[in-house]
């Protein structure tokens, strides 16, 4: 009776959760998203075609083999090595085995590095040109009547409907994979910047204009750090972004990549790796994500909000 | 050295057309003096403080300080605001030698020793204010009261020729609202402060003023001026004396004119049959 009370509070709204108990409700959401899919690759299994929808367990075993230490390439080893005429020869077919098998971890760190490249230079340049802007924006109100609805129009235009457009002025290189990221991210940088530029209140502006301050001070010594945990924020969802808009552009166009290589893996069949790309990428957004919480955490401790 | 308004008045244009919030206004602020308007909600104090201080445009008349017209805000105009309006980024000290950065003043203060002596007085005051054991803390760490304390020290520390307060103590409880008031009291005669002064709460006005201004509800005017008879320099126990009781009656008579003919709508309200509610019965 008394856990049942105490099961019930828990479920009231904005009820703060203790360490064990949230533990227990992240495990359970990860154990229902494996069950789902578990049940879904039996399903296809039973057709017949488990090929097209691997379960947990095969991509598990294709990531162990991507370490070197997964069932096929042990099989693999073992096979190379039976048909040898020597142990000499074994143990040079085993080498030849886990070459090939590390190989496909050198193409997988290749198209981290070179996805990564790609977020990183597009991602900078949209902060560098859409924080600037966005704090204009906020600020001033006549500069908001010129840049504010040209950007929200832009804005809606789908950025996939662009990638034609940025192959033909910008060729097949990098410069239109970056462009694609580049506009997809700058304009959501700039819309919420502006923002929490706008929302930093009217108290502390009047405050600095009647201790002295110029325009030029109070857009800087108390807007711009006022806003900038928000701003910071800001920088998070849209790095999200980033990361779609990039494999947008490398499905369609690229010789490597994360998103080159799962239209590849499409293509051959290889449906375990695709599985294990996608885990990656997914792995990639919560890791950065808790980078950008972490660092906001720490950078203004001031601003932090109580959940009580 | 004076602040002097001479009929001001203020209409706020909106989409569903203009308010009118002050009719023409004249009085003036000699250096050293407390002065308070008091008046119902509504009617136009925070308005009159917010022209003072350039903040809001006036519609029409003039605002003089030393003789020099005013248009927008400046150091001359220190600001105290009901919200404790600290940068929130900013500890105690960062925040009460904020002024201190800001080019206009860096000017001003031109040589190293004025820096100095700046950087001293604003020190002094935060021990003044009772914040000395806090100079590292966070605004978010501090109590509604110390919020103030960091305010009030933060435009003394910019040595305004006047102290424009609007409301400053009105979102703290009885009780630090007295230590408060006591505070506010003893600065102003010891740092030989001028201060206009916002405040609904009557006694509030009549325990610190020399001279209270009376407003008149919306469209509002002054109604009345009251020369506080007391020595500056009082206790709080002044407030307990017949004298000083007498006159918070006065004026509370002035301001809620109406209150007994409000009393009396209400209790019609409630018992009319046509609005009876059937909860708690
Ligand atoms: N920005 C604005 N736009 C339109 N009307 C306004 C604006 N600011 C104030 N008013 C109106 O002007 C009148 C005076 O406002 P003001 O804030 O000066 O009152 P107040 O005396 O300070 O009242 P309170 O004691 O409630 O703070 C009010 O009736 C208000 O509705
Ligand atoms: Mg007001």
């Amino acid at each position: 009776m008394e856990l049942f009370r105490k099961a019930t509070l828990m479920l009231r709204p904005r009820h703060v959760l203790g360490g064990s108990a949230k533990a227990v409700g992240i495990a359970l959401g990860f154990i229902l998203f494996a069950l789902a899919w578990s049940g879904l690759s039996r399903n296809y299994a039973a057709e017949g075609k488990a090929v097209l929808f691997p379960s947990p367990q095969a991509v598990w075993a294709v990531a162990m083999d991507y370490m070197g230490v997964g069932p096929k390439t042990a099989v693999k080893v073992l096979e190379a090595r039976a048909s040898a005429p020597s142990p000499a020869a074994a143990d040079f077919a085993e080498d030849a085995v886990r070459a090939e098998a590390r190989e496909d971890l050198k193409i997988l760190g290749l198209d981290l590095k070179v996805s990564f490249r790609r977020v990183c230079i597009a991602f900078l340049l949209a902060a560098l040109v859409g924080v600037p802007l966005g704090l204009f924006i906020g600020a001033y109100h006549w500069f908001e009547s010129i840049l504010q609805p040209v950007t929200e129009f832009i804005r809606y235009v789908p950025v996939p409907a662009l990638v034609p457009l940025l192959i033909v002025v910008f060729g097949i290189d990098e410069a239109p994979k970056l462009m694609l990221i580049f506009i997809g991210t700058v304009f959501q940088i700039i819309l919420m910047t502006s923002d929490e530029v706008r929302r930093v209140p009217m108290d502390l502006v009047h405050l600095c204009y009647t201790l002295g301050g110029k325009s030029s001070e109070v857009v800087f010594k108390v807007m711009l750090p006022a806003a900038l945990p928000g701003i910071f924020d800001a920088l998070r969802l849209s790095n999200g972004w980033a990361w779609t808009w990039l494999i947008v552009a490398e499905l369609v166009a690229a010789n490597e990549g994360m998103g080159y290589r799962i239209v590849r893996f499409q293509r051959y069949l290889d449906t375990d790796k695709l599985f294990f790309y996608l885990i990656i990428l997914g792995l990639i957004g919560l890791l950065l994500d808790l980078l950008f919480r972490l660092l906001n955490r720490s950078l203004f401790r001031w601003a932090a909000t109580d959940k009580r | 050295m004076s602040l002097e308004i001479s009929q001001i008045t203020k209409t706020y244009t909106t989409r569903r057309g203009s308010t009118e919030a002050l009719l023409p206004t004249t009085f003036t602020v000699d250096p050293g003096e407390f002065v308070s308007l008091v008046g119902p909600s509504g009617c136009g104090k925070s308005t009159t403080l917010y022209m003072v201080a350039g903040i809001e445009a006036i519609s029409s008349g003039s605002i003089r300080l030393n003789g020099q017209e005013i248009t927008r805000p400046g150091r001359d105009r220190g600001m105290v605001f009901q919200g404790y309006s600290l940068m929130p980024w900013l500890n105690v000290e960062e925040n009460v030698k904020f002024s201190h950065q800001l080019a206009a003043n860096i000017k001003q203060e031109g040589t190293m020793s004025q820096v100095l002596s700046h950087y001293a007085y604003a020190d002094r005051l935060i021990e003044i204010v009772g914040l000395a054991d806090f100079r590292k803390s966070l605004p978010r760490e501090l109590s509604g009261g110390m919020k103030q304390r960091v305010a009030i020290a933060r435009a003394l520390a910019n040595r305004p020729q006047i102290l424009l307060m609007d409301e400053p103590f009105g979102a703290l409880d009885a009780q630090m609202r007295e230590e408060m008031q006591e505070l506010m009291l003893l600065l102003s005669i010891h740092e030989r402060t001028t201060v206009l002064f916002v405040t609904h709460d009557v006694e509030e006005a009549l325990y610190l003023s020399s001279r209270v201004l009376v407003y008149s509800p919306r469209p509002g005017r002054i109604i009345e001026e009251l020369v506080v008879p007391f020595d500056r320099d009082r206790l709080l126990d002044i407030k307990l004396t017949p004298e000083f009781v007498q006159l918070k009656r006065r004026l509370l008579h002035l301001l809620h004119g109406s209150s007994s003919q409000d009393r009396a709508s209400i209790l019609m309200r409630l018992q009319d049959p046509a609005n009876y509610s059937p909860i708690n019965r």
